[in-house]
Order: structure tokens, then sequence, then C-alpha cells
């Protein structure tokens, strides 16, 4: 059965049109149908946190969400952080710069949430980044290096006197 | 795995959607953090899905001297960040706060997680603790009802074929009661192995004026301590712990304790004291 419902969104900026069965989800949509598999699908049920996308501007699971329900919407993804060919991003950078991961797979999902992180807290603390980190499973790297990461960062914005580290994906 | 096939409705009106959830296998979609895992695992599989995120009708967060009326949409961070919510229902603001993830908290929705009706919750935890009711439409109109007739069974609302729930209405308790808000869970913000709300209005003398206490996650459904209640009235703020610890036993006298692979039942009951305590001692220190 394939009731194809038309759908408009934007991706990474980048206004698209695509038409989808209705079962399938935003992470269905954004892996399979637009070739985006830098969203990654672990546990289908919310808990694992690798399929965080934004979504208008919030974390969402995209798991958890019909990619019908995203018609009219800006999607964000971890692509969108460094277009290709372009630097990595500060926050990419500095997760690679303290060996913040290492098979990478919960590490789209962890990018996504702390990019909202660091769009909200102007200079968030250790607690803050625990707090954002609970809702990723990570079973490589103790989870102590993406604070560290995160931290360094907030301690470069601050010694460059800047309002905020740099969040804009 | 790719849920079954279904049809897809977006109403923009409350009206269409009653009209469409007149189908008996269809069901209704806000959040979706309880209803996707059902669909994706095939647990569930409804002839079609009426989308409830375009509807327009829903009321939105209506704060009133008296009461607050949650509408449909109301997600969960929503009420976490509203200043007025944390200030006049606190009970509501600590409990939601113990929710998921922030991803989970973005979609998630106050009268979702009502109709979910999980043993672990923290939404039904705080709707029995603040006697909340429910403001319900369907073929044959609206009616309101009771938090605590509505909660039939876990995971079983009381809500008749083609029923929606519109919002949620909480009680208010007067300015300077305090309120407290503890679980014990594996894991930050994992299910609760048992959790406890509690409410505490205290006198000129700081003796106890009024006071309610819900236990969730021990029982299939959240309790009220109603005998617990009763021997807190007129005691001194200070003497809470003591009576908690010591008599709370009867209010689970001839209740189902739940026991699985989390916990066991034994567990349970060693918990259920621990936090209502923890939860009326934080009520305690908040109240003026």
């Amino acid at each position: 059965m394939t009731n194809q419902i038309p759908m408009s969104l934007q991706l990474n900026g980048c206004p698209l049109k695509v038409a989808i069965e209705p079962r399938e989800t935003l992470a269905d949509l954004l892996r399979d149908h637009l070739g985006q598999t830098g969203t990654h699908i672990g546990c289908q049920q919310g808990h694992c946190g690798a399929c965080t996308v934004l979504v208008d501007g919030n974390s969402v699971r995209a798991c958890l969400m019909l990619a019908v329900q995203a018609n009219g919407s800006t999607i964000e993804t971890v692509e969108g952080l460094a277009p290709a060919g372009a630097p990595l991003h500060p926050l990419q950078q500095a997760l690679r710069t303290h060996h913040a991961l290492q098979c990478g797979f919960c590490t789209p999902g962890i990018e996504m949430t702390l990019i909202d992180l660091l769009r909200r807290e102007k200079s968030p603390n250790e607690a803050d980044i625990r707090a954002a980190l609970a809702g990723h499973m990570c079973r490589c790297t103790g989870y102590q290096n993406m604070i560290e990461a995160v931290l360094s960062l907030v301690r470069a914005a601050q010694s460059a006197g800047e309002d905020q580290v740099p969040g804009q994906g | 795995m790719t849920p079954a096939a279904f049809n897809y409705h977006a109403p923009s009106t409350l009206g269409e959607a009653l009209r469409l959830l007149e189908d008996g296998s269809a069901m209704p979609l806000a959040g979706g953090q309880s209803l996707m895992p059902g669909l994706i695992a095939r647990a569930i599989a409804p002839g079609a899905i009426v989308d409830l995120n375009r509807i327009q009708d829903f009321p939105a967060v209506e704060l009133a001297p008296e009461q607050l009326r949650t509408g449909a949409l109301v997600r969960m961070q929503q009420v976490i960040d509203h200043p007025g919510i944390a200030h006049d229902l606190p009970l509501l603001h600590q409990a939601v706060s113990h929710i998921g993830h922030r991803a989970i908290r973005n979609r998630g929705t106050l009268v979702g997680s009502l109709c979910q009706l999980d043993p672990w919750a923290e939404v039904p935890l705080a709707a029995c603790a603040l006697e909340a009711s429910l403001l319900i439409a369907g073929p044959s109109g609206s009616r309101q009802t009771r938090f605590s007739d509505f909660a039939a069974a876990p995971n079983r609302p009381l809500l008749a074929p083609g029923e929606l729930v519109v919002a949620a209405d909480w009680p208010l308790w007067r300015s300077g009661h305090g309120a407290g808000f503890t679980e014990v869970a594996r894991r930050p913000n994992d299910p609760a192995l048992a959790c406890a709300a509690a409410l505490i209005l205290l006198d000129e003398n700081r003796h106890i004026e009024r006071v309610a206490l819900a236990l969730g996650a021990v029982c299939p459904l959240p309790i009220r301590c109603h005998q617990l209640e009763a021997l807190l009235l007129g005691k001194a703020a200070d003497d809470v712990t003591a009576i908690t610890l010591n008599m709370i036993a009867a209010d689970l006298k001839g209740q189902v304790i739940r026991d699985d692979a989390l916990a066991d039942a034994a567990y349970r009951r060693h918990l259920a004291p621990i936090v209502a305590a923890r939860a009326l001692e934080q009520a305690v220190s908040r109240a003026r």
C-alpha cells in the first residue's frame, strides 16, 4: 500500500518537497529518502538518543515522530553542522580534540542535543552538560571527555569575551 | 520495525477529530512519545491515526487564581518553562522536571501522560496528589471527570470509544504551601521504582493544616495515603518524618504491590516510606 502524502520541509537550510507514506518516521525520511544517514537509529523507543535532531529549534527523537508531522517544519541534522567542504563546527572540533568519540554511533544525536544546549545556556556548567547527556546512551567513551570538550568551549568563549559559545549549526 | 500501514488524518478542528475518532480502529496522536514505540513494535496496529497537532481549538495554558488548565497539546517542557506554574503550582513543575529527557519533553504532553497511565509516571502521580480533573469531549458532548475515576487501571483510562481528553484541570493550593516530589530510579530520569508527591500547608505555629501525600510506582496506579494524611493533620512539621516512616504501612495494606524485574515487591515496600518521607520533608522545607 503506498498512500504517499506530499510534504515540504526545510532541511539544513534547503527547502525540499517529498512524498512519503504516513507510517514512515522522520528518521526514515532523513536516512532512507534523503540520504542523510548521519541521524542514527538505535532503540526505536526514544531511550538511546542516537536519532536526536532539531525540529523548529527543539530537540526531538526523529524515531518517535512521523515524517508527515514535520510538514512545514525546519529540520537541522548533524550534516548541517559542517556542510561538505566546510571546516568542522567548533563543537565537533572540541569533541575530536578531547577524544570524545570512538565508534561515533551516539555522536550525531549528542551533537544536536549539545547544540540545543549551547543555544539556550550562555555558559553551561558541568551539571547542565551532564543533564543534557543523560538522554543519550554511549557505550564507548564514559562521557567524561564530552563534558571536558563542552567545558573547553565555554572557557574559550569566556576568555575571548564572547557572549555565547558558538551554537549555530 | 516500520509500523503497519494506517490511514493518516491531520484535522484542524476538534470537531473534525471527534468525527474521525468515531471509527473504532482510529487512535489519536499528540506527543507520540508512548504511541510511537507501540506502533514501531507493532504492539498496536490502528487502521487510522488522527494527528491532533494541527488543531487550534484546544485550550493552551490557562492559569487562574483557583486552578490551572492545561490543554491537550501542552508539552511537558512548556510546563517546566512556565514561570507562573513554577510559582503557583510547584508540585507540577517538580513532577514534570523528573520526566525523561528534553527531547521527550519537547513533544510529550501532560494529557498524553494522563491517558497513558504508566504506573511509574510523574504526571498521573501529581494528578492524584492534586485531585486533578479532566475535560473530555466525545460523541455525546463534553463531560468533566475526576482523575481518580478516570484512572481505572494501568494503561486503561476510563474513556468511551470516540472520546478525547481536551484539557486537564489542576486545583491550586493556597500561596505559602510547600510541595515535594521525589523518585528512586536506577539512573537519572529512568522510570521510577518508587516516587512520591507531597503538598503541605502549615499554620502560624508550623503545625500541619492541610496535607496530601501520593505514592507512585509502588502500586499499579498512584495511591493517596489518606490514613497517613489523617494522622499528620495538626502535628508539628518537624514530626513528619517519624510519623511517615512508622505509619505509612497502613495505607499499603490490601494494595497490590508491583513486583517485576526492575524491583521486587519487598524492595518497593522498603522504598515507599523513604520516598514519602523525603517528599514530605521537601514540602515542609518549602512551606511558609
